[in-house]
């Protein structure tokens, strides 16, 4: 019985173990004790989730968040498939300059991108002061500080999250598929609404998935562009643990908020596979 | 480059009569390309081409990759826009009209089928996008399945055929809607030897049930010789040569054709006499009579004779008569490809030759080394353009 036992112990794993404990004490183990926080803080029970449905400003927190996570992930997703696609029939050297524009403003920090943001669409900002020049208005639009200042700073991040994934999965579909559409009688637009959009169904469920993800945290964006109107769950959390000091409550959105990402992310790997999604490996 | 129609010595009867009653004489239905061209950037992928391709014929276009067969099928079909030259159908230049607008079907390399639909809504496409009804779609494609013979594979996806019924998927397809002309690129490429022969005998019964015109690019001189009405051999962007599949074989008019489709030995001669029943050649002290009339040659010109390998015979020479041209060779070389024998030979005369033999008739006795004579027919060799050699004939 030893004898199998050492057998199937494979002693590579003594070389991970170092990392995998770091990763048990640092990551894994402070999750498990907020998972915990939430049903003992502050006195032992669901008192804490008996909230969500008895405290108005929680129901009210989170229809703000899911439907700015929504109306971001609808815009970004389109928008990103209409880049997307135009990449996919860009000629070759096209395609590389847009991907590295597309990979560098992915890359730039978000708050850098949310004070751009600021910057343009504010009061005394580029976009206003062009416009009154112009004479086109009088008084300066509300861009910023505002809910629609939260979605365009969110979409805009999002963007290259909604292209990625769907990319991947227009590389992966035959051209000939689409002349054979159009050899068999059916015009550019028919090709398109009946063969090239149902192909690339995955690719949008999965950028959709992404996107929506990936909004649900957003913190610093809604914080700077919202102008404290639009308060999302991510900065209720660290208000409550910050300022009222309510770890209770907190860690209660916090562990609904991880697990709902959990069964999306789930969801998510059933319609591609988690690595493809960066373009790393097509097939 | 020669074209085609003129050089056609032999074919099929029914172009040969309709070839010597009018040489431009179009009949309805037939696909006429006048100086179709395309370039990209300097280079010629075709090069003006003229071709006619009559209403219900089944012409291949034969040629080496790189040689602009694809490119040609492609200009036809609509997705390639010719950079010269006009494409006619019935009296109209269609050479800017869109694909769909075309009413060609095409096979495509790979099959190109609608992967999340069944078989039967690929086969139902083309006619959903042209609105018809209902009962005739369902219909159509019933008929269409008995046709490629997939009754009860309608529900399936493609994945979940294989590779040959994928490819009858979408010959039905593509035939659905009563195409005028059948492109077909390839499209026996991914299957494998023996479901190859299978598909070429079901596509020549296709051909012929249906009647509608197939044009089919391949470089398999197999599939070509074995399906095709005609075959045009294309190298260089151009049509070497035009002509019924026999013809093609036995008068192959370059080096380049004769090579392409099937074997030839090449003896380049000089001619040393014509008259009324043929000419005579020398190569070093070696004479050859054959039995060839072609004008435009004179005594003393050079010409280069292809034979091909089946039409050398290997004689014994201790019993040899005196054939018509015979020369001693050795062997140097048997290999056995099952059903013939392919015997290399040196002769001091003409060089390396090569002969191919029925195998059960030689096997065992013949030896690498051994003396023997080779000889041909008089009728068994053809004068072709050397298209290596500057200056010849």
């Amino acid at each position: 019985m030893t004898s199998t036992a050492l057998r199937r112990f494979n002693p590579y794993w003594m070389l991970v173990l170092p990392v995998t404990a770091a990763v048990a004490l640092l990551y894994i183990a402070p999750i498990i004790n907020i998972l915990f926080l939430s049903v003992t803080d502050p006195q032992p029970g669901l008192g804490n989730y008996q909230k969500l449905v008895e405290s108005d400003t929680l129901i009210r927190l989170i229809w703000t968040t899911i439907r700015v996570c929504l109306i971001t992930t609808f815009f970004a997703v389109s928008l990103g498939y209409l880049v997307a696609y135009t990449m996919m029939h860009a000629l070759e050297g096209q395609r590389r300059w847009m991907l590295s524009i597309l990979m560098i403003s992915f890359w730039i920090s978000v708050l850098v991108r949310t004070f751009s943001w600021l910057m343009l669409l504010g009061r005394t900002g580029l976009v206003n002061e062009t416009l009154i020049s112009v004479g086109v208005i009088s008084d300066p639009i509300a861009f910023v500080r505002n809910e629609v200042g939260v979605l365009i700073g969110m979409v805009d991040y999002m963007i290259p999250y909604a292209v990625l994934p769907l990319l991947a999965n227009m590389r992966g579909i035959d051209p000939r598929i689409m002349s054979a559409s159009r050899s068999l009688g059916a015009s550019n637009l028919q090709t398109f609404v009946r063969v090239y959009l149902p192909l690339t169904k995955p690719g949008v469920i999965a950028a959709s998935l992404l996107v929506f993800i990936s909004s649900l945290g957003f913190y610093i964006t809604p914080a700077i562009l919202g102008g404290g109107k639009v308060l999302m769950i991510a900065e209720y959390i660290s208000v409550q643990l910050l300022v009222t000091v309510r770890w209770g409550t907190a860690a209660m959105l916090a562990s609904i908020m991880l697990i709902s990402v959990l069964l999306l992310m789930y969801i998510l790997n059933r319609f591609m596979k988690l690595g493809t999604i960066f373009g790393g490996d097509v097939r | 480059m020669q074209e085609s129609e003129t050089g056609t010595r032999q074919g099929p009867s029914q172009y040969l009569k309709m070839e010597s009653s009018g040489k431009k004489y179009v009949r309805h239905g037939d696909l006429v390309l006048q100086g179709l061209t395309k370039k990209f950037g300097s280079f010629n992928a075709v090069d003006s081409i003229n071709l006619t391709v009559r209403n219900g014929e089944f012409l291949t276009l034969l040629g080496p990759s790189g040689s602009g067969k694809t490119t040609l099928l492609m200009m036809i079909a609509g997705f390639v826009d010719p950079t010269a030259g006009q494409i006619i159908l019935d009296g109209s230049d269609i050479s800017n009209l869109p694909p769909e607008k075309r009413n060609f079907g095409i096979v495509f390399q790979g099959y190109a089928l609608f992967p999340h639909m069944t078989v039967e809504e690929n086969i139902a496409y083309p006619l959903e996008v042209r609105h018809q009804s209902r009962s005739m779609i369902s219909e159509r494609v019933k008929e269409m399945l008995d046709l490629v013979q997939l009754h009860g594979l309608g529900s399936r996806y493609p994945r979940q055929l294989s590779g040959g019924q994928q490819q009858r998927v979408a010959l039905a397809r593509s035939l659905a809607f009563g195409p005028r002309i059948l492109l077909l690129d390839e499209p026996l490429g991914a299957l494998d030897r023996k479901l190859r022969v299978e598909v070429q005998n079901e596509l020549k019964d296709l051909h012929s049930r249906t009647g509608t015109t197939f044009i089919y690019v391949t470089h398999d001189q197999d599939e070509a010789l074995s399906m095709s009405d005609r075959i045009a051999i294309m190298d260089r962007g151009q049509i070497v040569q035009l002509d019924g599949p026999t013809a093609l074989y036995e008068n192959p008019v370059s080096v380049f054709a004769a090579n392409f489709l099937g074997k030839s030995n090449f003896v380049r001669t000089t001619i040393m006499d014509i008259d009324k029943t043929g000419m005579q050649f020398r190569t070093g002290d070696f004479l050859i009579r054959q039995k060839i009339r072609q004008s435009g040659l004179a005594i003393g010109n050079k010409a280069t004779l292809a034979i091909r390998p089946e039409k050398i015979r290997i004689l014994d020479p201790s019993k040899s008569e005196k054939f018509n041209n015979s020369t001693n060779a050795v062997i140097r070389r048997i290999s056995y490809f099952g059903n013939v024998l392919e015997i290399e030979l040196v002769a001091p005369s003409i060089g390396e030759i090569t002969a191919s033999v029925p195998a059960w008739q030689f096997q065992g006795s013949h030896s690498p080394g051994q003396s023997v004579t080779l000889c041909w027919d008089e009728d068994a060799a053809v004068i072709v353009r050397d298209d290596d050699a500057v200056g010849e004939t």
